[in-house]
Order: structure tokens, then C-alpha cells, then sequence
């Protein structure tokens, strides 16, 4: 008796790893996706964006497993409280970073008609929008995977500089292009990554909140404890 | 003192090899005089077959190789002994379950990968593809090449992985394992990156100055020949050149010390409130040259973990931005408070900038909800725009048109702050608005024990 009792709670405890483990394999993939759909803007790596457009099937596939994973586990094993919120929070991180894929997928398309262009030196505001949100994401993955809500927290507050930078790099290709007409085709390319960037970091700030009601059993932004956290 | 020789004993091998020499000599004896036969072999048979025996016995077990009197006597031992090992190893050292669950995680491991917790699946803690693949190669009984990946904490490490196949047979039936030994391998990937940046950034900026260097000389040997007046000048200029390379030179070799050492944490206790005052009196003639009061808000003691001389060298590098940016006849405001629980929340909480100041976290503590000692760092200049906020901190970044880049400036002074920082896993905070002047924020983790006030 007492081994089959044994028996239950390990699989139960093995659904939920097998969750934990699916999630952070779709993060895994979604986070090189976002690298290397700037990477090959600023190599001018028109292959590596062939292969990013590739990785969205699978990233596709993997959203759907969590999702089949999930109901199931919620339809054979009944989660209560944290667990029930768990499961609810991989759904719903596995949605965000399906987004993702498909943003990257989206600069990456975009790459490859920005390296048949020529070369013009303005995308620097793009690469440091990138290495940010890069770290944005991952940042997002940690806290999702180690139920970390103060990493979450410290991320989605961080999600500002984001918006200020992508504000900073709107004005400054605008500029460009007020000066040099021949530019507006490769600037709006830019445009086009930067706000691609911006929304993959919104979607990081999401997993946080998810993370953040997982671990505390509220939502984020309805905590009045953390009012006037924004400094802006 | 000599230690006494072991006493002899005949040991089984001795044994063997005086039954055979007999055994032999017997042989050949009857063949000389002609003894019969039968008793010889007799003799063989009887010695192979001791041979055999001794042979057959087990030559060593466990216990056999540890001294005599040892601590360890039973198999609970053993293991609790193997495990206080792997404990004390310097490197990384995972075990995992064919579920690719952390079963074991030594003291090094834990603090490496931020396990808190044993049980849970290594991809909580590791997401990159080629970790999992050597995993599950290694459960599977095969040898696998090392893996290496990255991961960002407060600053970026390169980590490189080797999984082996390990079988716990403790349990019946015995279990396949993986284990994992993690080595941190920032150091060398560090060294090679830098090299390559040094070499750019460098030979960049020392450009300018050499190339106006060098047309002083061709004029000063040509035309200016004759010319006293001229040769005064233009040696005024060329040592004024000279000296910027100087500076150029030094802050790019500080820069490049911090940032080799900046995933090593300073482990020695250093005082702010000492460091402030160094660097003030460093800056005081500086200051008193553009008319500018340096004032120092703090309580005497303020101990952290930390490095006196880079905290000197932190303070000095933001004081010496302030003064020259602040208009004459201002004052510069240092002060040092400590917040003992800090979180988030704290960062610009009561500061007297308005609503279109800009504020951004150059760098965000690692570590929250623990002592802080916060030095803030306010000027009355003219401020940065709200656009130049994100890039502060960029290595060689300058804003056009800001006087720092006609005055003194290298470029690379917030770039060592920034760099100080990460190293003492501290925070970098900025609010500037034009007009308003700047406030820069800097959170030192206080030492574990802060003194009463």
C-alpha cells in the first residue's frame, strides 16, 4: 500500500518536472532565436536567419506539448494551490514565449531583406536593444524556472529602460532619415526590428507577472505593497 | 622521528615462489639420482595446487588498503567519507538521476549554478540544448565531449561541462547516473576577448593625439623653427597631448585590470567613508581651479565588502565628472547612508527631481533584501538629456557638445564606475535632468556585521 501511495506522488512529482523541463527547453530555444535573429542582422548572416525561421516550427511544436501536458495533468491529478497556479503559470509563459519565437522569426525575415541592402552603420541602437532584451528574457527564464519572484519583479522593473531605449533609437533613425532620404528603406527595416525587440521584451515582463502571481498568489501590478515602484 | 620498518611476513606470494623453487629443485634432484618418479610428481601436484589456492583468494579488499587503525571501518563510513570529498572539491560537482533530476550538488556547485534545493530537474538551473544532450548521453553509458555555455548572473561566465556515466550501485539493482563536473573557464575566454578590444580601443583613441603630435613636430622642426614665440605653444600643446595619452593609457589599463577580476567578488572589508574622503581631497585642487564646493554627508565607519582602492578610484572617476560639468561658484553633495533591508522600491524613491528627469539602473543589485551602503553623488550642472541616458556608462561614449570631452575626459571614467560596481556586486543608479543636474546612486553591500551607529 504504502509503495503505491509512493508510486502516485512521484509521478505527480514527474508531471510537474516534465512541465519544468519542456518549459525550459521552448525558453532555451525562443532566447537563441532572439540572439541569433540579431546576430545575423549585425554579421550580415543571411543563413543563420534561414535557420532562425526554422526554429518557430519547433518552438510551435513545444508550446502545444505544454499545453497537452498541462490539461492533462490538470485533468488526471487535480492540482491544488501552488501547484494548480504552476500549472496554470506554464500555460500561460509557454503562450508569451511562443510570441517571442514568432517575433524573432519576424526580425529574422526582416534580416535577410536588410543584408540584401548595403551596408550602412546605424544599427547600433538595434545590437544594444538586443543585448538588452537578450538579458531581459533570460533574466524572465530564471525567475520562471527557479519560482524566483524577486528576480521577476527586478526584471519586469527593469522593462522601462527597455521602452526608454527603443524611444532613444525611434528619435535617432528618425533622424537619419529626415537627413538622408536613401536611408528610409534600411531605417524603417530598423524601425521594424527595434519595435519587434521592444514587444519580446513586454512579453518577458508577462512571464514575470506570471511568475510573481505563481510564487505570491497575487497579481503583480494589483499589489499595493509595490506602489509607486515606477519611477516614471 | 624514523619510523620503524614494518615487520616481515611471509606473504602468499612469497609462499608460491618458495613452493615452485622447491617443487623445481625436487625435480630435478630425482633426475639426478634416479629417484623414483611417483613422489616427485606427488610433490608438484601438492604445490601447483597451493599455488592455486592462494591464487584464487582475494589478494586485496577494501579495507586492505587503508592503515591499519583507520577511522573508516564500516561501508556507512566509506560513503559518508566519499561524499565529504566531493564536498570539499574545488570544482563544481553535480550528480543526476536518469530523470535528470539533481540528486547531489556540492557546496561549489550549488553556489555556482544558484541550486537551492536538491531534486529538482538540471534544466531548471541549465537551459542550454548541448548540456541536456551530454546529460542524457552520459545516463546512457556513454562518454561525452565537453560543452561549453554561458550564464549571466551579475556579470557574464563561461562555463565548461563534462558529463560522465557513473553507476550507484548501492542500490540493487544498480542505478545509471550521470555525474558532472562544471569548470568555470571565464578567466581564459576573458583574456582572449580583451586582448582583441584592447587593441582596438586603444590604438582608436591614441590616435588622434599621436597624429597631432607628429604635425607639431614637422612644424615645429619647418616653419616654427625660427620662432621662440611659436615653439612655446606648440610645446604648451604637444605636452598637453602627451599628458592625455597618459591619462588614455592609464584608465585603459585600470579598466582592463577591474574587468579581469570582476567575477571575483572582493572578499577583503573596505571603509567608504574613507574612500569619499581620499578621493575628495584627490579632487580638491581640482575643484578649487573651477570654483566648485565639494561637500561630504556621512557618518564616520562605513565598512563593505569591498576593495579600498577601487572604491577610491569609484568615487574620484564620478567626483571628477561632477566638478567639471557643475557651472562655477556650485557645490557637489556626497552622502553615504546606509538602508538596511534594500529593495527595489528604494531606488528613486524621494528624490527632488521633477517629472521629466530621466532615471535609469545602469547596474541592478544582484542581491536584494539585504544591507546596503547607499552613496549618493548630486551636481547642479546643466544634466543629460533623457536620450543619452541609456548609453552612460559605454565605454568612449561622449555626448557632443557636453564640455567633458573638451576638458579632460577620456571617455572611459563611468565605464571603471560601471565595471567597480559588477566587480563588488553593487548598484549603479542615475537621475539627471537638464537643468536639474545629476544624482548618481551607488550600493555597496555593507560588511556582514554594520557597526552600531
Amino acid at each position: 500500500m504504502h509503495k503505491l501511495a509512493e508510486h502516485i506522488v512521484s509521478g505527480y512529482d514527474d508531471d510537474l518536472n516534465q512541465l519544468t523541463t519542456t518549459l525550459s527547453e521552448l525558453g532555451a530555444l525562443v532566447e537563441a532565436m532572439t540572439s541569433d535573429s540579431v546576430k545575423s542582422i549585425k554579421k550580415r548572416d543571411s543563413e543563420l536567419a534561414k535557420q532562425v525561421i526554422t526554429m518557430d516550427k519547433r518552438a510551435n511544436l513545444l508550446q502545444e506539448q505544454i499545453d497537452e501536458d498541462a490539461l492533462r495533468l490538470m485533468a488526471l491529478r487535480h492540482p491544488m494551490a501552488t501547484d494548480l497556479r504552476r500549472t496554470i503559470g506554464a500555460i500561460r509563459s509557454a503562450n508569451d514565449l511562443e510570441r517571442v519565437g514568432d517575433l524573432a522569426e519576424g526580425i529574422a525575415r526582416r534580416a535577410i531583406s536588410i543584408n540584401d541592402e548595403d551596408k550602412i552603420g546605424l544599427a547600433k541602437g538595434v545590437y544594444r536593444i538586443g543585448k538588452l532584451v537578450k538579458s531581459q528574457l533570460s533574466g524572465a527564464l530564471d525567475a520562471l524556472l527557479r519560482e524566483d519572484a524577486d528576480k521577476a519583479l527586478q526584471v519586469w522593473l527593469a522593462d522601462e529602460d527597455v521602452d526608454e531605449m527603443y524611444n532613444a533609437i525611434f528619435r535617432e533613425l528618425l533622424t537619419y532619415m529626415m537627413g538622408d532620404p536613401r536611408t528610409i528603406t534600411a531605417c524603417a527595416s530598423f524601425l521594424f526590428v527595434a519595435k519587434n525587440l521592444e514587444r519580446i521584451g513586454d512579453h518577458a515582463t508577462n512571464i514575470c507577472e506570471s511568475v510573481y502571481f505563481t510564487v505570491h498568489g497575487k497579481q503583480l501590478v494589483n499589489d499595493e505593497s509595490l506602489d509607486g515602484l515606477r519611477s516614471y | 622521528m624514523k619510523t620503524p620498518p614494518p615487520a616481515k611476513r611471509l606473504s602468499s606470494e612469497d609462499l608460491a615462489v618458495v613452493l615452485s623453487v622447491s617443487a623445481i629443485a625436487l625435480l630435478g634432484l630425482s633426475f639426478l639420482f634416479g629417484v623414483p618418479l611417483m613422489p616427485t610428481l606427488i610433490m608438484l601436484i601438492l604445490s601447483a595446487a597451493s599455488l592455486l589456492i592462494y591464487g584464487a583468494l582475494p589478494t586485496k579488499t577494501e579495507t586492505d588498503i587503508l592503515p591499519s587503525g583507520s577511522f573508516i571501518q564500516t561501508e556507512e563510513d566509506y560513503l559518508t567519507a566519499q561524499t565529504n570529498m566531493a564536498d570539499n572539491i574545488a570544482d563544481a560537482v553535480v550528480m543526476v538521476d536518469p530523470r535528470e533530476r539533481v540528486m547531489y550538488a556540492n557546496p561549489a556547485a550549488r553556489q555556482l549554478l544558484r541550486i537551492k534545493e536538491l531534486g529538482r530537474p538540471l534544466s531548471t538551473y541549465v537551459r542550454e540544448p548541448g548540456v541536456r544532450a551530454a546529460v542524457q548521453q552520459a545516463l546512457a553509458g556513454q562518454t561525452t565531449q565537453a560543452v561549453t555555455f554561458d550564464i549571466e548572473e551579475s556579470t557574464e561566465r563561461h562555463i565548461r561541462l563534462m558529463a560522465s556515466p557513473f553507476t550507484l550501485d548501492v542500490f540493487d539493482p544498480p542505478r545509471p547516473m550521470a555525474l558532472l563536473f562544471f569548470y568555470d573557464v571565464t578567466e581564459y575566454t576573458l583574456v582572449d576577448n580583451q586582448r582583441a578590444d584592447f587593441l582596438a580601443n586603444a590604438s582608436h583613441e591614441l590616435k588622434t593625439p599621436i597624429a597631432s603630435l607628429l604635425g607639431y613636430i614637422e612644424t615645429l622642426r619647418g616653419h616654427a623653427k625660427d620662432d621662440p614665440e611659436a615653439q612655446e605653444k606648440f610645446l604648451g600643446i604637444m605636452q598637453s597631448q602627451a599628458e592625455r595619452m597618459q591619462r588614455l593609457i592609464n584608465d585603459l589599463l585600470s579598466l582592463r585590470r577591474i574587468e579581469q577580476n570582476e567575477h571575483i567578488a572582493p572578499s577583503e572589508t573596505a571603509d567608504v567613508f574613507l574612500a569619499a574622503k581620499a578621493a575628495i581631497e584627490a579632487a580638491e585642487p581640482l575643484a578649487q581651479k573651477r570654483d566648485v564646493k565639494i561637500k561630504l554627508k556621512s557618518n564616520k565607519k562605513r565598512l563593505v565588502t569591498g576593495h579600498q582602492d577601487e572604491l577610491v578610484q569609484l568615487v574620484l572617476n564620478l567626483l571628477d565628472n561632477a566638478i567639471k560639468i557643475s557651472a562655477p561658484s556650485t557645490k557637489v553633495t556626497v552622502t553615504i547612508d546606509l538602508a538596511e533591508q534594500w529593495n527595489p522600491a528604494q531606488a528613486f524613491a524621494g528624490s527632488d527631481f521633477s517629472e521629466a528627469a530621466g532615471a535609469r539602473r545602469i547596474v541592478s543589485p544582484a542581491i536584494t533584501d539585504r544591507a546596503y551602503y547607499v552613496l549618493k553623488l548630486r551636481d547642479h550642472g546643466p544634466g543629460f538629456a533623457r536620450e543619452h541616458l541609456p548609453r552612460i556608462g559605454e565605454r568612449f561614449y561622449r555626448i557632443a557638445g557636453d564640455l567633458s570631452s573638451k576638458e579632460k575626459g577620456t571617455g572611459l571614467g563611468l565605464a571603471i564606475v560601471k565595471h567597480i560596481v559588477r566587480r563588488h556586486r553593487g548598484g549603479l543608479l542615475i537621475q539627471s535632468g537638464p537643468g536639474e543636474g545629476t544624482e548618481f546612486t551607488v550600493l555597496l553591500p555593507a560588511a556582514e556585521k554594520p557597526l552600531p551607529q
